[in-house]
């Protein structure tokens, strides 16, 4: 047989030294998840299997549960209350708010539980933590997807044009991803040392659900309350999404904002993580 | 070269209450530590080791001495309180069989979940996939989701898996004592393969004769320090001989227990029919156990014994349970005398050893390894004169005849 490279390659790997006194070595810690892309592939992998493969309609849920919100909305924003829509039509703009919202509060809500759901893996095995609710972070990406489909159907449905600026729903894509790891990276270890996180975090998405610009517009909000409003990522990052669909011109101060907000809440909640991941095994 | 140095090691843990909880919990704790000061217990107390390349090394000791707590910290799961590690190369471990398995999934998808949780690359894994499948023996249920497989295939999978894990040191936490025989053999086989590659192999386990047959070193761990490092049949010496020390302590007494302490075992004795005191115990004679509780309240209910019986090299022979013979006792006094009858005892003659464990109100109360002793004698079991040899399993009530003409 030939000599096997990957036996190889582990023995001329560097020494790994375990040290009580020594601090987080948080790049470190970041490339060896990296290393672990596989895993956390195949974690995502099992998560979409697993969600959809076992109910009798399976993929169907990932629609009717979207489809659930936007009806639910529009009926409250567009049919009772009647919000300006900016002159696009309501069901798309509504459509168009829920694509980040959705996935957001998917990735947080799994995300957050995590590390609790795998403790008897994370009792038994050693691996980087952070790969469980990356890969959450993931395979909720799924629910995204669906929701953007919906969105092109209305969109051919309606005979709305796009043009090339819908390229630019790639960054917003990416902005989302990392407030949705952000926060549920956050929750996921508050969640280890308090369990009352369980409670909280679906009371703050059910805010969230409706103080997000998902049904109404940032347009309409009194000038007054717009600091709030950009407090919350999500704002800006629903202006990027109809930015790049609508062309509804984007208000750079709320943007900006969401923008400082989402990448704070990535950076600190990786750093939070990583500092707590050594005890995880010791409390979860 | 040594493959593992371990330097003043120390694993401190927050008797009773973890650090989770509710947030009021969590105040109340940090309050009440601010009051008293800490309550802490060392799982591990200033380990200094040295594990050199290609050694096979056993680690013994009784529960709670601390050996699954130092694989935990040499695997990375958990984190040493003081102290520091260098591990030369990759380090894969086996503390349980089949960790990671999804049961919705299949076989194959399995194999490599597992094998990436085990920090296999998808291509290593592409690689190896057919080797991991026969060396399973599952060719046929691949594509069927482990949850309909039989406990003993979901051991082969989890362990074909892991026998093809290609790093130079290996931690394995009492996974050899499942499976069947054959598939045993296989496995023990596969270690001996990978030791021949000059692979560091780390283990833990009750069983005694495997660890000496498979081990060049030993470890024996107590309290969570070490007592002695050195060649396996001289650290099983000093082992036995500790143990054997232990029954000169009064059971009561005995601080080398788990559970809640609700009520303990305070005492067994063996009497004969007659009542008489048993020292020594004859094959086929009648026994009577008895085993007092004690407890601090009046009364306790939902009371489940159950008495595990061994030889010294952790075999086990038989269990005597009253939840299975005789049900539960539902309520018994705080001071309760349970006896158990046995008609004609059915070992051969040897040395074993007795665990006793019990449990109220479905939680364990109190465990204790080694809570007695039992020297049996050679005995008339069939009483025909003939006396059993010493090993040749139990001895039953049979009777054979010749049919027809």
């Amino acid at each position: 047989m030939l000599p096997d490279i990957y036996i190889l390659a582990r023995y001329m790997q560097k020494p790994i030294i375990i040290d009580a006194a020594s601090g987080v070595n948080i790049p470190d810690r970041l490339r060896e998840c990296w290393q672990r892309w596989d895993l956390i592939m195949m974690l995502s992998y099992r998560d979409i299997k697993v969600r959809y493969t076992q109910t009798a309609i399976g993929m169907l849920w990932a629609v009717i549960n979207p489809l659930v919100s936007i009806l639910l909305l529009f009926f409250v924003f567009n049919v009772v209350v009647k919000v300006d829509t900016e002159g696009i039509p309501p069901l798309l703009f509504t459509v168009s708010g829920l694509c980040a919202w959705n996935y957001f509060s998917k990735v947080v809500s799994e995300a957050g539980t995590s590390i609790v759901g795998a403790q008897a893996l994370v009792k038994k095995i050693y691996f980087p933590r952070l790969v469980i609710p990356l890969s959450k972070a993931i395979s909720g990406l799924v629910e995204l997807v669906v929701v953007l489909i919906l969105l092109f159907i209305l969109l051919i449905y309606y005979h709305y044009k796009v043009d090339t600026r819908i390229i630019l729903l790639l960054p917003c894509i990416i902005l989302v991803f990392f407030v949705g790891l952000g926060c549920g990276i956050w929750v996921a270890a508050l969640t280890i040392r308090f369990r009352d996180f369980h409670y909280i975090v679906p009371i703050l998405l059910r805010i969230g659900m409706f103080a997000s610009p998902i049904a109404y517009g940032t347009k309409i909000v009194p000038h007054g309350y717009k600091w709030i409003l950009s407090l919350n990522p999500l704002t800006g990052i629903i202006d990027g999404f109809r930015y790049a669909i609508f062309n509804i011109p984007l208000d750079y101060e709320i943007f900006m904002t969401s923008v400082g907000i989402s990448l704070g809440l990535l950076i600190s909640g990786l750093i939070y993580f990583l500092r707590m991941e050594k005890y995880i095994a010791d409390i979860v | 070269m040594e493959a593992i140095i371990i330097e003043h090691l120390w694993k401190t843990y927050q008797r009773g209450k973890s650090r989770r909880g509710d947030i009021r919990q969590s105040l109340t704790f940090w309050w009440n530590n601010l009051k008293s000061g800490h309550e802490y217990f060392n799982a591990l107390e200033d380990i200094n080791l040295r594990i050199n390349e290609g050694d096979v090394v056993g680690i013994i000791g009784p529960n709670g001495a601390g050996k699954s707590t130092l694989l935990k910290i040499l695997s990375r799961i958990t984190y040493p309180s003081k102290g520091k590690v260098t591990i030369n190369g990759s380090l894969s471990s086996l503390l349980e069989v089949g960790v990671g398995f999804h049961p919705e999934l299949t076989g194959r998808d399995n194999i490599y979940l597992n094998g990436a949780i085990h920090g296999m690359s998808k291509k290593e894994i592409d690689r190896k996939f057919e080797s991991i499948v026969e060396f399973s023996g599952l060719e046929l249920f691949l594509d069927t989701p482990v949850k309909q497989y039989s406990s003993g295939m979901y051991v082969r999978l989890a362990f074909s898996i892991s026998a093809h894990l290609d790093t130079n040191i290996l931690l394995l936490d009492e996974v050899l004592g499942v499976g069947d025989l054959e598939f045993k053999k296989k496995s023990l086989q596969k270690i001996a393969e990978k030791l021949n590659e000059g692979r560091t192999i780390i283990m833990v386990s009750h069983q005694l004769d495997v660890l000496q047959s498979l081990c060049v070193n030993g470890l024996y761990l107590d309290n969570g320090k070490l007592i002695k490092a050195g060649p396996i049949d001289s650290v099983i010496e000093t082992y036995l001989t500790a143990k054997s020390e232990l029954k000169n302590i009064d059971l009561g007494l005995r601080r080398d227990r788990m559970g809640s302490g609700k009520a303990i075992v305070s005492a067994i004795r063996f009497v004969d029919k007659d009542g008489k005191s048993l020292a020594t115990i004859h094959s086929g004679q009648f026994v009577k156990i008895i085993v007092e509780l004690k407890s601090l309240d009046k009364f306790i209910q939902n009371v489940d014994i159950r008495l595990d019986v061994f030889d010294k090299m952790g075999q086990q022979w038989f269990l005597l349970s009253n939840t299975i013979s005789d049900g539960t006792f539902l309520q018994c006094p705080g001071e309760a005398i349970l006896e158990c009858e046995i008609p004609k005892f059915p070992l051969g003659e040897g040395h074993y050893i007795l665990n006793a464990s019990l449990n109220i109100n479905n939680q364990k109360s109190d465990f204790i390894q080694q809570a007695a002793e039992i020297e049996v004698l050679p005995g008339d079991f069939y009483s025909t004169g003939k006396l059993p040899s010493a090993s040749n399993g139990v001895l039953i009530n049979y009777h054979w005849q010749v049919k027809g003409e």
